[in-house]
């Protein structure tokens, strides 16, 4: 008796799931089909971009209104894995790249053959002037640093970073492992370019890390899992906190030296097929609607002046920033300065 | 290509050092605790036990990690690195090491513990012979584990830092730095020789089971309650610490429909991937045993092992276009890639040893006549299939909770698995377990398709006969 | 039947018997002391393991050039080796179906065999359950359904009581020279080689004895 109930059971469950699985097999060829008949841009994204809360749908949504064509994402997981991807094959279509991070954009430019945009002249922040570039469009940014609860009793009030090097508890911050994520890279041009000595700051950042994972999520999930104080992260982390967790305790330690910025790009790759909607769908990027989506869905803020947005990016602390200064010569010495980071770590 | 030996060898001698620590304390820890596993008599309460103490192996890795530390960070802060490594190796793995020895201790030691009993043997002396008779089999779970750990990837990727780093992530670190292809692919074929080189220490001829299981009365004599106890606890605390603030997560699927039905549609693509899966082991499984006996075949299936997942993942993405595939057909492939990966681990976890036990039965056959076709369906596969329903069940299951490999070939939301990714690699973390545990019961629904389609007597039993007289009696 | 090249290294040990000539009629012994190498000559000589440049003249036939399954032999192994998930009767017919034996043919030989080794009470019991002598018995009467050419004996008595292991010998011998097999038995015990053989090979170390 048992056994028949449990055939029946087993039974009814692969019925339904092989009537899904069916509906699921003619959807997808469904939507090939569909693909075929229109214009295709494919676009290689970060998985922040395109996950289920991030602004890829709505933009999709959004352009596909405008264009006849459909925009297809790929999630490469980060942009140094795209820039692998692209430089692997070149010849391989891909007609928009979103989310090149700033410090890679040499790289990328080195590794990579990318189109001349339109001449945008879109109203860039402020503190974005000098971060458009010929081949890559800014369309959101964020400036960086430790971010922590309060209270803390444990954490001392720091206005500088050298300060904070120096007073901060050890084993007390989480890091992103700079030979692996472009959030590893910014604490690292962090210190290349605020430092008189920066093989000491380098040292003396390895007796504060707790831990070094290989991205910016593995070591933001173990802060908000309070196994550190504070982690390496966007000033924009906060919003997520106080609109969605409704959690005014996470905080932004300010320095006097400056905050590096984190700014992501779309560019044009020469494999495109569709280069002109390929170029649209840049530019569509700096629209106000655009700008918007990617602000709230991203917890960026915009590259783009006057976007009307959320009470709460008004309350984030406003920073001071570093400009695009030494960058090169940062990206020139990037391995010998990572070798001193392994050996002090 | 220049190679850097020097890191090289100091991560292959990290790796060794770490997986002998930790195969050491899962193997150990495991054995004890099947002591107190083997002897409970209710057949139920067993499978649940045993279900409990299987859990954190059937987690998504990720989570298990998260787990770990939320469970650690009870007793202080967790330690990162080398032994951190140990640390989540042995929560992942020790439930897993207590049922497979159970079962070992009750089909294997039942004329040793009867005749120690009434020789007035303490439970001390008989533990001590127990562990001397089931040396054999000791040595190849403490092979299994120590490979196992030795070739991990998710865990020192996340909890490692630089001592506990493993070949694997030094494959990793490599590709992910650009122009290093051909080093990483140096890296791999190297982890190959190793992983094949400790599958030489492997015993290769295993007696075969008893044909008696042991009298659970007799193994109360050896019955160690405590650490079977703890260990359950520790499996309770890990999946009652994942499931700690997923209602909040919950609330969430009501407001966002692109998630909703990204988890529609990712859980018929994990379905699809998990059935794949669990089709194409169940169908290499019997290829293999198809074959048999060809001792040559069986070495290599020990110490083969595909070189590195994120290598796989990468070559293949490297070869396919998949962007204008259908979804299903990305599926078919993640699946096959997949089942390549797990197939040396399927093997060396129980197909390799099921083999050997009925070799002699097969070589019998062989010798009367019978050709391939006929030793495959009356001899081979009707011992056989229990242990390959069980196997491709288990192969269903870690597909449908894989989101690395996945996830490198996707591209999209095709799976639970990726969207889980997609979730973890944002702020979400809450919403990613939900998802992982859908993953993983559709995982658990697929595992007894498995088991009980792949067992199913298609012919009526013959009657038992009249004269049997149901006494049980042995020439040994 | 003569036997030539019947050499094999295994590291620690080797078989090393250049030349041997059997009697192609009745029951030959091969004896030893354990480890001497008895079973790894039977293993040989069935084809289960290899054993290159290995003649074995059998009635003008070089059987070391056949397959497993063509060298037509049969085997009753020391632990019986029987199917364990089938009963008796399944075990016995089996061998019927992999030497393509009639369905007829095979029924009739295998009421007539199960008479004769007193086996008709347990046919239909899963071998699982079978006493050790119950055991040897239908593991002989599988190896002679099927008429082989050479039926090698390994030790076939050793699992069983000292009490029913004359009774056993003398069964063996009565059905083996009724169905005129010639037979290779390989024993370390002076009692079984006593009662069934009818010419002894001692082997020591791999090597024959002369």
């Amino acid at each position: 008796m048992q056994k028949k109930f449990v055939f029946f059971f087993l039974a009814l469950t692969v019925l339904a799931f092989g009537v899904g699985i069916g509906r699921f097999i003619l959807k997808t060829a469904r939507n090939s089909d569909n693909r075929r008949k229109l214009v295709t841009v494919v676009v290689y994204a970060p998985t922040s971009f395109v996950d289920s809360y991030g602004p890829g749908e709505d933009l999709k949504k959004m352009f596909e209104t405008t264009c006849d064509c459909t925009i297809v994402y790929v999630d490469v997981g980060s942009s140094r894995l795209a820039i692998d991807r692209m430089a692997f094959d070149p010849k391989k279509r891909v007609d928009v790249v979103v989310g090149l991070d700033l410090l890679l954009l040499k790289t990328a430019a080195t590794r990579v053959k990318f189109q001349e945009l339109n001449d945008l002249s879109a109203p860039w922040q402020d503190q974005l002037r000098g971060f458009s570039f010929r081949r890559f469009t800014p369309y959101d940014w964020s400036p960086m640093g430790f971010v922590y609860r309060e209270p803390n009793k444990d954490l001392p009030k720091v206005a500088s970073l050298e300060a904070a090097l120096n007073e901060l508890p050890e084993k007390s911050i989480s890091l992103a492992d700079p030979n692996s994520s472009t959030v590893g890279l910014e604490w690292l041009y962090w210190l290349f370019r605020t430092s008189t000595n920066v093989d000491e700051s380098l040292r003396k950042l390895a007796r504060l890390t707790y831990i070094v994972t290989p991205n910016w999520s593995a070591s933001y999930g173990l802060f908000k899992k309070h196994q550190v104080p504070m982690t390496f992260s966007y000033l924009t982390s906060l919003l997520y906190h106080w609109q969605v967790e409704k959690d005014h305790s996470y905080q932004f330690m300010q320095f006097s030296e400056g905050h590096p910025v984190q700014v992501e790009y779309a560019a044009v790759p020469e494999a495109c097929w569709d280069c002109a909607v390929a170029k649209n769908f840049v530019q569509f990027l700096t629209s106000v609607e655009a700008q918007k989506v990617l602000a709230q869905k991203n917890y960026m803020l915009p590259a783009v002046k006057n976007i009307p947005l959320d009470s709460s990016f008004e309350e984030l602390p406003k920073v001071k920033t570093l400009g695009l200064e030494k960058i090169d010569e940062f990206v020139t010495q990037q391995p010998q300065l990572i070798e001193v980071w392994k050996k002090a770590n | 290509m220049t190679v850097p030996l020097t890191e090289l060898f100091l991560v292959i001698g990290l790796s060794a050092a770490q997986a002998l620590v930790s195969a050491t304390i899962i193997v150990a820890l495991g054995l004890l605790a099947a002591f107190g596993l083997a002897p409970i008599r209710k057949s139920n309460i067993k499978k649940s036990i045993e279900l409990i103490l299987l859990a954190p192996s059937l987690m998504p890795t990720l989570l298990t990690i998260v787990a770990s530390l939320d469970l650690a960070s009870f007793f202080g802060r967790f330690p990162i690195g080398f032994w951190g490594v140990v640390v989540v190796h042995f929560f992942v793995n020790a439930g897993l090491a207590a049922v497979s020895i159970s079962q070992l201790i009750e089909s294997r030691l039942s004329g040793i513990i009867e005749l120690g009993t009434i020789e007035g043997a303490s439970k001390f002396q008989l533990i001590k012979l127990s562990v001397r008779e089931l040396s054999e089999q000791l040595r190849n779970i403490f092979i299994f584990f120590f490979i196992l750990c030795f070739a991990s990837f998710s865990i020192p990727l996340v909890v490692g830092a630089q001592t506990g780093r493993t070949v694997e992530t030094l494959i990793y670190e490599t590709l992910l730095d650009h122009n290093h292809f051909k080093l990483a692919l140096f890296y791999s074929a190297i982890q190959v020789a190793l992983i094949g080189a400790f599958s030489l220490f492997r015993r290769q001829n295993i007696s075969a089971p008893s044909l008696r299981r042991a009298h659970p009365r007799f193994l109360d004599r050896v019955s160690l309650g405590p650490f079977l106890w703890a260990l359950i606890s520790l499996s309770v605390l890990l999946v009652v610490g994942l499931l700690g603030g997923t209602a909040h997560g919950l609330s969430e699927f009501g407001h966002n429909s692109v998630l909703l039905d990204r988890v529609t549609q990712g859980a018929l693509g994990t379905f699809f991937e998990a059935l794949s899966v669990g089709g194409l082991v169940t169908i290499i499984s019997c290829l293999v045993v198809f074959l048999t006996p060809s001792p040559r075949l069986h070495q290599l299936l020990l110490a083969f092992s595909v070189p590195s997942a994120a290598a796989l993942g990468f070559l293949l993405v490297a070869i396919f276009d998949l962007t204008e595939w259908p979804d299903f057909a990305v599926v078919m492939l993640i699946s096959v890639g997949f089942a390549i990966l797990i197939f040396s681990t399927i093997h060396r976890m129980r197909l390799g040893d099921a083999l050997l036990e009925i070799q002699g039965s097969v070589e019998s056959a062989q010798i009367f006549g019978a050709n391939r076709w006929l030793r495959f369906s009356k001899i081979i596969w009707p011992q056989i299939k229990n242990d390959i329903a069980y196997l491709a069940g288990l192969s269903a299951l870690w597909a449908s909770c894989d989101f690395a490999f996945a996830s490198m070939l996707a591209g999209r939301d095709l799976t639970l698995g990726v969207t889980a990714h997609g979730l973890l690699a944002g702020y979400r973390s809450e919403i990613a377990t939900i998802v992982a545990l859908l993953a993983t019961a559709i995982g658990v629904v697929t595992y007894f398709i498995f088991r009980f389609f792949l067992t199913l007597e298609l012919k009526p039993l013959s009657p038992a006969p009249q004269t049997f007289s149901g006494v049980s009696s042995h020439g040994h | 039947m003569v036997i030539k090249n019947l050499i094999r290294n295994y590291g620690d040990f080797q078989i090393d018997i250049p030349f041997w000539s059997l009697p192609d009629h009745g029951v030959s012994a091969l004896s030893g002391p354990s480890g001497s190498g008895k079973t790894s000559v039977i293993r040989m000589l069935l084809g289960l393991e290899p054993c290159p440049g290995l003649v074995w003249t059998f009635h003008d036939l070089d059987l070391a050039q056949l397959s497993i399954e063509k060298k037509r032999l049969a085997v009753v192994f020391q632990n019986y080796e029987l199917f364990l998930h089938m009963t008796a009767r399944e075990n016995i017919q089996f061998a019927v179906s992999a030497r393509g034996i009639d369905k007829v043919t095979g029924q009739i030989r295998l009421k007539n065999l199960a008479q004769r080794l007193q086996i008709e009470s347990v046919l239909d019991r899963s071998a699982t359950v079978l006493s050790g002598g119950e055991r040897q018995r239908v593991a002989l009467a599988r190896a002679l359904i099927g008429e082989p050419r050479f039926l090698f004996l390994d030790e076939p008595f050793s699992a069983l009581d000292a009490h029913l292991r004359s009774e056993a010998r003398l069964l063996v011998k009565t059905v083996v020279e009724e169905f005129k097999i010639p037979t290779l038995l390989v024993s370390h015990d002076a009692a079984d080689i006593e009662v069934l053989a009818q010419s002894v090979t001692k082997i020591d170390k791999g090597r024959l004895v002369i």
